[in-house]
């Protein structure tokens, strides 16, 4: 598996938009472990929740 | 109690209705005696952001002119929060943002709250664009060096301090339950689609909630009854009504079957938070529940999927003023919301595969225990001073730490609500959550109700210094 490097500077660039000083390293933080988070999960053939439908049907 | 023997600020809506009903109090008097709490109050908690005394004072004239207090919130003065449009009001959303966002419509709440004769007292309070847990411009009316939680930090400090006797606020992660909690009030974040969203700013359009915020389990019965149903402005509305407010029906909790989890809930939580939530188990089984022991499965995954989904929402509803620069949004909103705008389409997507997950392990814990109702501490700790950003060895966002435990219910839409069962040593309010099925708010009105008829912690009052000279922030 490729590792995963995430360049927030060039993301913003793509995206539009201007990161300011000091933002930079905070995004980055939060970027990283959110990917984090899911990069580890098994969800097999888990359906993305589309309707968001509370009921249990 | 004649409500005379009180001060009017502190009755709970169900008593002020009554007293109302039976020609002992107008909605004048009432609503002079919560605007004169919150003139007293407000140097202290900063709860509102903007008052609407003159129109508040003319809605109570009027609902008292129309008569017919058989009930419901007629002449009842009731708070939003800042993120509900109120027509030729500014909608702030706690944002220097929307300084001039001055709303054409009501929202679909205030409209509702109008038609049954509520009385509007102003705005409360948010964290910015509702992205946190502190609300920096509140305070706790337990401790007012301490943060009231959050987002809807200032409807929960006002309904405290009775500058309110009910308050409407937002939960995308746990912002009605963790305010109620920490300020010792009710908070109800009801099912997903029964209170529309018409006129409300969004955070996240998967994961928010309309709901209230009082000081008992039938008072948020009584708001919930009074907006909910279809709201075309809003996708996600299914149309169910609320139950009927029926407090004599939900004496004692026998028959129910309340689960209580073995498994993350109480892990790493203050040993007095546990306590309290413990013994309020305990109270409920001593009404007739039966308790079962069980382990919810997929907790951990809960956060972040909740953390994705509002900032990549977030940076969708925002991009225009993210590409300007976003140079008017807080700094700590803006560099969040950017994050959002940063994350990717398919960990997104795997934020609402996880969404089945869960809400398929949440459905089977239930389904297979015969539940009832799921009951957790609201949150692992008490009310942290203001300003404190990290807590925690080794040391994590403070909205890790909130968020935590209520969050998993915005992911499957279920019903919860947090009720004070007790109070930490040096004072601070401690919530028990009671987790519902998918529009089982009755069953929970019936746990919430029995446990507050048979305590006493829903009647204490914070005891602020009270300073009677201020100017009101109006619109």
């Amino acid at each position: 598996m490729t590792e995963r490097s995430i360049d927030v500077t060039a993301l913003a660039k793509q995206a539009g938009i201007t990161l300011l000083d000091g933002e930079r390293e905070p995004v980055t933080a939060v970027v990283s472990s959110i990917i984090a988070a899911f990069g580890s999960l098994e969800l097999g053939d888990t359906p993305e929740d589309v309707t968001l439908d509370p009921r249990w049907r | 109690m004649c409500p005379q023997s009180r001060a009017l600020a502190d009755l709970t809506i169900a008593e002020a209705a009554d007293a109302l009903h039976r020609g002992e109090l107008t909605s004048l008097e009432l609503t002079e005696a919560v605007l004169q709490r919150l003139l007293e109050t407000e140097p202290i908690l900063s709860a509102y952001t903007c008052v609407l005394a003159e129109q508040a004072l003319d809605a109570a004239r009027q609902a008292d002119r129309h008569g017919g207090f058989s009930g419901g919130l007629r002449g009842i003065p009731v708070s939003l929060k800042d993120l509900y449009d109120v027509a030729g009001v500014v909608t702030t959303a706690g944002s220097a943002s929307r300084k001039n966002a001055v709303a054409t419509t009501d929202a679909t709440v205030v409209a509702r709250l109008r038609q049954h004769g509520a009385v509007i007292t102003g705005k409360t309070a948010t964290h910015e664009f509702a992205l946190g847990v502190t609300t920096p411009a509140a305070r706790n009316a337990w401790d007012p060096a301490r943060i009231p939680g959050g987002s809807s930090g200032g409807a929960g400090a006002s309904v405290a301090a009775g500058s309110s006797l009910g308050a409407f606020g937002t939960d995308t992660g746990c912002s009605i339950r963790l305010p109620a909690s920490l300020n010792g009030v009710v908070g109800l974040k009801p099912t997903y689609g029964m209170v529309g969203r018409g006129g409300i700013v969004p955070l996240s359009w998967s994961h928010d909630h309309a709901g209230p915020i009082a000081r008992t389990v039938a008072d948020c019965a009584l708001l919930l009854a009074a907006v909910a149903g279809p709201d075309e402005r809003d996708p996600a509305s299914c149309g169910a009504p609320a139950p009927a407010p029926s407090p004599g029906r939900w004496q004692d909790a026998t028959g129910l079957r309340i689960g209580v989890p073995v498994n993350f809930f109480f892990e790493g939580a203050d040993p007095e938070i546990e306590t309290a939530v413990r013994e309020a188990i305990g109270t409920l089984v001593s009404l007739g529940a039966k308790a079962v022991e069980v382990t919810v499965p997929q907790m951990e995954l809960t956060l972040p999927v909740v953390l994705m989904s509002s900032l990549v929402e977030g940076a969708a509803y925002h991009r225009h003023s993210l590409m300007d620069g976003g140079e008017l949004l807080g700094a700590e909103v803006r560099m969040l919301l950017k994050a959002g705008a940063l994350l990717f389409g398919t960990e997104y997507t795997d934020a609402r595969r996880v969404r089945t997950m869960v809400k398929r392990a949440v459905r089977a814990v239930f389904d297979d225990n015969e539940l009832d109702a799921l009951i957790t501490p609201t949150n692992p700790i008490a009310a942290l001073p203001a300003g404190q950003e990290l807590y925690g060895d080794p040391p994590q966002p403070v909205i890790n730490h909130y968020a935590r435990l209520c969050c998993p219910f915005n992911i499957t839409g279920q019903p919860a609500m947090s009720v004070p069962c007790g109070f930490t040593t040096n004072g601070l309010p401690v919530g028990m959550q009671i987790i519902g099925r998918p529009f089982g708010e009755e069953t929970m009105f019936h746990l919430g109700h029995a446990f507050q008829a048979a305590t006493t912690w829903h009647t204490r009052r914070p005891h602020l210094p009270l300073i009677p000279r201020f100017v009101l922030p109006t619109p």
